[in-house]
């Protein structure tokens, strides 16, 4: 029995550390209150989250992933249907973009179709493209212009091929690019969370496309 | 420190809010036709009343190009231009062209269209003013065309809105499409002034 009883002494070990950590944690226990606890770990998880670039690397996935199309291919990045055909360089191409000091033009032409069943602002399209190029400043959507007629592409009606040209300035310090590769991003036909306005929103990195820049031809 | 009656009362909340967000997803709703437009039939040459004015789609006409205030605008599709005359009631009316719309026979909308294109006013009350909208088409949407004409800035709204049937039968549509000259587009001109 005896035996039996000093079998059974470590046992009686937990209790007592968890009897001190109960002890220790009484006094701070009306500083740090489990709710306390809880909203010092959610700030703590946001700042180490905000420190390693936040949610929208996980939330927009690995752009080398994207897929790739070829020049003169037939591409969808919603709602558009586009045939993304040449790139040029240059300091002019009128009546699209005229001369101006310290600027030099990146132009891509695109076959553009609009696969939905009303009008679609060319805004949608002109948000939906960037290129990487040095000199050419991020977040600033080319102008689209119509190759017809050298107007500004207002909307693009369901169903009518459009040739338009994508035009972005580029800092003419910078050596002109040699080649470009374009992102396309899809969007999605939603209503707005904030009002009950139907619109297409939320881009996505569809596909690419690399293309070689050439001269833009002499007029 | 919550208490379990605490505890449980959040528990109970958060399961009869999601039970309440469930049902509200299956339960039916109230008739949407609610909130649809009024809309006024019509046909070309007929007069279709709108509670701000009346509306009367005069002539269709088709091309490859409009020349708009001085501008020339091509398409690979065609321009289809309607020709209306716009009578304003009790004050004076503009009627902007992106705010009318072509309905083509499966439903395709068009509309909000590129370039410079005059907008119809102002329309004086009592005195037509004839007017001119382009639409930029694919041929395929020529055939049964609808032109809407809301009595306010968008079709969509619980509000007037002119059907007029263009009359573009098959074999109308057929000759249209065939068209690949420039179509004018005049100024707003009143009529009979």
């Amino acid at each position: 029995m005896i035996g039996s009883v000093a079998d059974h002494t470590p046992q009686r070990a937990a209790p007592k550390r968890l009897e001190s950590w109960r002890k220790r944690y009484g006094l701070v226990s009306d500083i740090l209150t489990p709710q306390r606890i809880g909203l010092v770990l959610l700030v703590a998880v946001l700042l180490v989250a905000g420190l390693l670039g936040g949610w929208q690397d996980a939330l927009t996935g690995d752009e080398e992933t994207l897929p790739t199309s070829t020049p003169s291919a037939t591409a969808t990045a919603a709602p558009f249907t586009l045939v993304v055909k040449k790139a040029f360089s240059g300091d002019e191409l009128k009546p699209a973009a005229y001369p101006s000091e310290g600027v030099r033009y990146l132009f891509i032409t695109v076959d553009v179709t609009n696969a939905s069943d009303a009008p679609t602002f060319s805004s949608i399209l002109s948000q939906a493209a960037t290129v990487d190029v040095p000199g050419v400043a991020k977040g600033v959507d080319p102008r689209v212009v119509r190759v017809l007629d050298g107007q500004g592409a207002r909307s693009f009606s369901p169903d009518v091929v459009v040739p338009v040209v994508l035009i972005w300035e580029q800092d003419a310090a910078q050596p002109a690019p040699t080649s470009v590769t374009l992102t396309m991003s899809g969007h999605t036909f939603r209503v707005s969370t904030m009002d009950s306005s139907k619109e297409w929103r939320d881009p996505e990195p569809a596909w690419t496309v690399t293309l070689p820049v050439e001269e833009v031809p002499a007029s | 420190m919550m208490s379990r009656n605490a505890w449980l009362t959040a528990a109970l909340v958060i399961l009869a809010l999601f039970v309440g967000s469930v049902l509200d997803t299956r339960l039916p709703k109230p008739d949407p036709a609610e909130a649809d437009p009024f809309l006024r039939p019509g046909v070309v040459g007929q007069a279709v009343e709108l509670r701000n004015g009346v509306v009367t789609a005069t002539d269709v006409r088709v091309g490859t190009e409009i020349r708009s205030i001085g501008a020339i605008t091509a398409t690979t599709g065609r321009w289809l231009v309607v020709d209306y005359v716009f009578e304003a009631r009790g004050e004076a009316q503009f009627k902007a062209p992106a705010t009318l719309r072509l309905r083509a026979a499966d439903g395709r909308l068009y509309g909000e269209t590129p370039g410079a294109t005059a907008a119809c006013g102002p329309a004086q009350p009592g005195i037509p003013l004839a007017c001119s909208v382009p639409f930029e088409v694919p041929v395929d949407a020529i055939e049964g065309a609808h032109l809407l004409v809301p009595a306010e800035v968008h079709i969509d709204l619980t509000d007037d809105v002119a059907d007029i049937d263009l009359g573009l039968t098959a074999e109308r549509a057929a000759e249209l499409a065939a068209a690949e000259g420039r179509v004018e587009l005049a100024e707003p001109t009143t009529v009979g002034g």
